[in-house]
Parts: C-alpha cells; sequence; structure tokens
C-alpha cells in the first residue's frame, strides 16, 4: 500500500468516525496509537500512566473529531491533542502521594530498561535516560527534539517563557550526553574486564 | 556507534544522530482499543446520565430545603412557644378567672370585700376553700376533666356572688 493511498484510506476512515463509525475509528487508532504512545510514554516516563493517558488521547479524539476540519494533518491534529492531555495529566497530578506512587511504579518499571542497558541498547539506554531527566525538562525535550515542535510553541503549550523552554532543552541535552558518556565508560570498562577473563 | 570513541563529551552531532535514531512508535504492552471503546460507548449516553444525576441530585436539594424549612418553622414555633409560658389547666382556669373577677371588681369600683356581710364572707371564704382543695387534687391528677369543671364550677358561683352583690338595684328592676 502506498503513502497516498494510505492517505486516501486514512481520509475515509475520518470522514466515517466523524459520522459515528466505530470500526473506521479503531482503523485510526490502529494507524497511530504506537507514535501517540511513545509521546506519551516519554513525556510521562511511566508505562501504565502512559497507556491511561494515551487511552484518554483516543477517547477525547473520539468526543472531539466532528471539530477536526482537516485544515492540518490528521497526525498533526492528533498530536497536538495527544500533548495537551497529557501536559494536562500531569498539571492536574499536584498531589504528592500520586507522585511517590508514580515515583516507585517508575522504578519497577526501568528495571527492564536498565537490562537493556547492559545488553548495550543504544536506543533503549537513551530512551532511559530520558525518562530519569526533571520532568520540565524531560518535556521539553521531547517536544522539542524528538517531536520537532519550536521552543515558541512548546512555551505557548506549557505556559513558560521561550527562554525557559531553551535553559531546560541545553539542561536536558547535558544530562544526557553526561549519562550516555558514563554509561559508554561502563561499557568500555565491562568490554576490558571481559577480554583479560578470557 | 564504536564506544570506544566516546570517552570525551558526546559532540552535538553525535548526539542528534543517537536522538533522530529514537524509534518513533512504541507498542504499548496492552491492548488499549479495550477500554477506549468502553469509553466511547460510555460518553455516548452523557446526556442521559446526566440527567439522571440531575434528578437525583434535585430531588436530593428539594428534600433537604424542604427539611430545613420544616426543621426552622418548628424550631421558630418551638421559640414561641418558649415565649408563651406553658400552664397546667389549673393554672389557665385560675388566672383566666382572677383576670375576670378583678375586670367585675373594677367594673363595680373596686369595693372592699371586706365590708360584707358575714355570712357573704363566710359563703366566699368556703368558695376559695373548696376552690383551693380541689386545686390540690388536681397537683396529682392535672388533667382530672370532673376536678377542672368542679373547679370551674365554683370559680363561676364566686363570680355569680359578687356579681349579685355588687350589680346596681335598677340593672336588677
Amino acid at each position: 500500500m502506498t503513502a497516498s493511498s494510505i492517505q486516501q484510506e486514512q481520509q475515509n476512515w475520518i470522514i466515517l468516525a466523524q459520522q459515528g463509525d466505530q470500526q473506521a475509528f479503531k482503523q485510526l487508532y490502529l494507524l497511530h496509537h504506537k507514535k501517540v504512545y511513545a509521546l506519551c510514554y516519554r513525556m510521562l516516563a511511566n508505562e501504565s500512566t502512559a497507556e491511561d493517558v494515551c487511552q484518554e488521547v483516543f477517547v477525547q479524539v473520539w468526543q472531539k473529531l466532528a471539530h477536526f476540519r482537516g485544515e492540518s494533518q490528521f497526525s498533526t491534529w492528533l498530536h497536538s491533542v495527544a500533548i495537551r492531555v497529557t501536559l494536562n495529566y500531569l498539571r492536574q497530578q499536584k498531589n504528592w502521594l500520586q507522585r511517590v506512587f508514580s515515583l516507585e511504579n517508575n522504578l519497577i518499571n526501568t528495571t527492564e530498561l536498565i537490562n537493556q542497558i547492559h545488553q548495550n541498547d543504544e536506543r533503549a539506554t537513551l530512551d532511559y535516560y530520558i525518562s530519569q531527566l526533571p520532568e520540565r525538562a524531560r518535556i521539553v525535550f521531547v517536544l522539542f527534539a524528538i517531536e520537532g515542535y519550536r521552543h515558541e510553541e512548546i512555551a505557548n503549550m506549557m505556559n513558560i517563557a521561550i527562554g525557559s523552554s531553551k535553559s531546560q532543552y541545553h539542561r536536558a541535552k547535558q544530562l544526557l550526553k553526561m549519562n550516555l558518556k558514563t554509561n559508554n565508560l561502563y561499557n568500555e570498562q565491562n568490554q576490558l574486564i571481559k577480554k583479560q577473563v578470557v | 556507534m564504536n564506544t570506544s570513541k566516546i570517552n570525551h563529551l558526546l559532540s552535538d552531532q553525535a548526539f542528534a544522530e543517537k536522538v533522530s535514531s529514537l524509534p518513533n512508535q512504541i507498542e504499548p504492552k496492552k491492548d488499549l482499543w479495550q477500554g477506549i471503546e468502553r469509553a466511547i460507548n460510555y460518553t455516548k449516553e452523557p446526556s442521559i446520565k446526566r440527567h439522571y444525576y440531575f434528578a437525583w441530585a434535585a430531588t436530593i436539594f428539594i428534600a433537604i430545603l424542604l427539611s430545613w424549612q420544616l426543621n426552622f418553622k418548628i424550631s421558630n414555633q418551638h421559640i414561641v412557644d418558649q415565649n408563651i409560658p406553658s400552664f397546667s389547666p389549673v393554672e389557665l382556669l385560675s388566672n383566666n378567672f382572677i383576670k375576670q373577677k378583678n375586670s367585675l371588681l373594677t367594673s363595680y369600683g373596686k369595693p372592699n370585700l371586706n365590708k360584707l356581710p358575714k355570712t357573704i364572707q363566710d359563703d366566699l371564704i368556703q368558695l376559695e376553700q373548696a376552690q383551693k382543695v380541689i386545686k390540690k387534687a388536681l397537683v396529682k391528677d392535672i388533667y382530672n376533666q370532673d376536678l377542672l369543671n368542679l373547679l370551674q364550677w365554683t370559680q363561676q358561683q364566686e363570680l355569680k356572688l359578687i356579681s349579685q352583690l355588687y350589680q346596681p338595684y335598677w340593672q336588677k328592676i
């Protein structure tokens, strides 16, 4: 299936879904949910929360689908909804108790990622270190470096100054570079030890 | 990427390459569609649910309002009742009798009863004593209707006697 035919198919699903066709909406979900989940997971740094928020994103998309006029790409509109829902979730999560439990869950969920790091999976390593960034730095980094938003847009979405968005990105980048370097040194030492043992 | 080259801080270009190599899709570990489908079907009937809850809320509100008003009235009634001294039937009859007697004597120019003939004074004293005895009996049984009627009868006899004693002669004619 070519890109244009997928685009045409998607357009039909959108029209049908706007008329209340759940099966058409499911097709839209199947086409986009992995990207939306990746965005939610990287912004929230927690698997189960990302699953919940991802579901909420699609529920809201279903409810607001009638307002989608096709002025932008559906994927762009969908991502903007996903970012808004995720940021709203983070704003609402002010309760310290929730944060404590969220942190605990995070520690449990990252076990698998740590194993992947030891297996020298570079992409998993970077995702793991992104998840360990401070919340604001992490969100700015995900939106700027991975999702491709401009600092002006990020500042507007997060209700912060443009300069703050830039400084948070710089902070995130420095932390990630430092952690990656430490991880590489660790891997190098491990390899040397293995060679000496052999 | 050869890890031996990264002994120094990662260059911006190398870092950007790493970031761009991140997958733009991640598969969630569980099927999210089921939850979405349930939520979508649930949100199809928000107006019914909202009306249902609104009806309940309105009913509860009205019930609370009515009970509050009722309590308010009762409490006000209680306050009003508290303002009126609560009398026993004996006290009510006695107070009423005293008012009527004073009113009657006032209408006759407040005559001195001690100046009445002794026989009449004795009759009045006997009526007073009868009233005292009846009142004593009513202390033990305050709602005894026969005793109350008897008390009222003695009071009426006293008032009749006073009325007969001091009524102007020309009115008798």
